[in-house]
């Protein structure tokens, strides 16, 4: 049964539950994951048609394929800590990237929706685990030009916006949601901010 | 607008990947997703060995900024994988008397061959031979003497039906 809104209870088992969670997992150095995710890029433009942003749109439908796998694996043990409350999906996403990466959102905030704009949730990096020393990459060019439309943590971007729609229609909520990496450091941003918007569904 | 423009931002260096931790689980779900794609463009052959070349660049570019101590290929390769995946290699084989020298590695913790995945043509986790190759094949370019040139073949791999990964390790004569 899922609750209406997290609880005393319900915030204090995420807290405690991300550390054991991470504790339990599997894990390896930072470095690898991303020279593995450089890698992955590069063979993805060699997969599509060589460029970049073509590349990056791909893994981002790889993200979005692997973040409804992800999260299925970890809906039972979720379960516990969701709810219907839009305003508790800061809770969520925080305790899911502590569980992913060790690391804390350095902010993650939930907008209300007004009459201009859909509720949204935004929130910070302050350590882009993604792009560490990406900018000493000599094997190919990462800008705005060649980023085009896409951003570095396309993939990302994907596993988010997956698990976000999952756990939604897990807790019955009927939303659409589109993530967008507002603020990408190899985008000549300082920080990396990613921004979920949660759009009612039209009856 | 800028929501948290003031908040401070640490940019990480490659070096300082090094001493940052991530879940496994990441990396073999976004390769259970290329393997396919790559089979598909270059076939089973070809594919096998693009995806070995791709274990070297990454190796490659390891080494770099990190090296594993040690002095033969058992104790390097438990380093490796102490340091990169956080595990102990179940079992490296020295086979002593057998000329060219060779060794067998058994992985029961394989960071590719993760549950679930299945993989009939090829053995799944060739990428991490071919980061094994790349690893001792520069240390023997840096003089290592008891580390001859190698090269690593995947005989078994819990992807393709096989109760543990198993790479050969073969010297070059």
């Amino acid at each position: 049964m899922v609750s209406e809104k997290l609880g005393l209870f319900g915030k204090l088992l995420a807290k405690a539950g991300k550390f054991y969670l991470w504790w339990k997992q599997p894990k390896l150095v930072g470095l690898f994951l991303s020279l593995t995710y450089l890698e992955d890029i590069k063979m993805l433009m060699d997969l599509t048609d060589g460029t970049l942003e073509r590349a990056l749109e791909e893994f981002y439908n790889l993200g979005k394929i692997a973040g409804h796998d992800i999260t299925y694996e970890f809906l039972d043990i979720g379960k516990y800590v969701f709810s219907r409350n839009l305003a508790d999906l800061p809770t969520i996403l925080a305790t899911s990237y502590y569980v992913m990466t060790g690391q804390k959102l350095s902010n993650c905030k939930f907008y209300p929706a007004n009459h201009q704009n859909p509720a949204k949730v935004v929130f910070t990096l302050d350590r882009c685990l993604f792009c560490g020393g990406l900018k000493k990459e000599t094997s190919f060019e990462v800008n705005k030009q060649t980023l085009g439309k896409q951003t570095w943590g396309s993939v990302v971007v994907g596993i988010i916006e997956a698990a976000v729609e999952t756990i939604e229609e897990y807790v019955g909520n009927t939303l659409d949601i589109k993530v967008e990496e507002t603020k990408c450091i190899m985008n000549g941003d300082s920080y990396a901010e990613f921004t979920v918007f949660l759009y009612q569904k039209e009856k | 607008m800028d929501y948290f423009a003031a908040h401070p931002f640490i940019e990480l260096s490659r070096k300082d990947m090094l001493k940052v931790k991530f879940s496994r689980s990441f990396l073999p779900i976004i390769y259970n997703y290329l393997v396919p794609r790559i089979k598909a463009k270059w076939g089973i052959e070809k594919g096998m060995e693009v995806l070995k070349n791709f274990g070297k660049r990454v190796m490659k570019d390891i080494l770099v900024y990190w090296m594993p101590k040690g002095k033969t290929i058992p104790t390097v390769l438990q380093n490796m994988y102490k340091f990169i995946f956080y595990v102990k290699l179940y079992v490296i084989k020295d086979f002593l008397d057998e000329k060219p020298r060779r060794w067998l590695i058994q992985d029961n913790s394989c960071p590719l061959c993760w549950e679930g995945t299945e993989e009939l043509d090829i053995h799944f986790c060739v990428a991490m031979a071919g980061a094994i190759e790349e690893l001792l094949n520069t240390f023997h370019e840096f003089g290592y003497t008891n580390i001859p040139r190698v090269t690593v073949k995947t005989l078994s791999s819990k992807a393709h039906g096989d109760p543990i990964c198993t790479h050969e390790i073969k010297e070059v004569i």
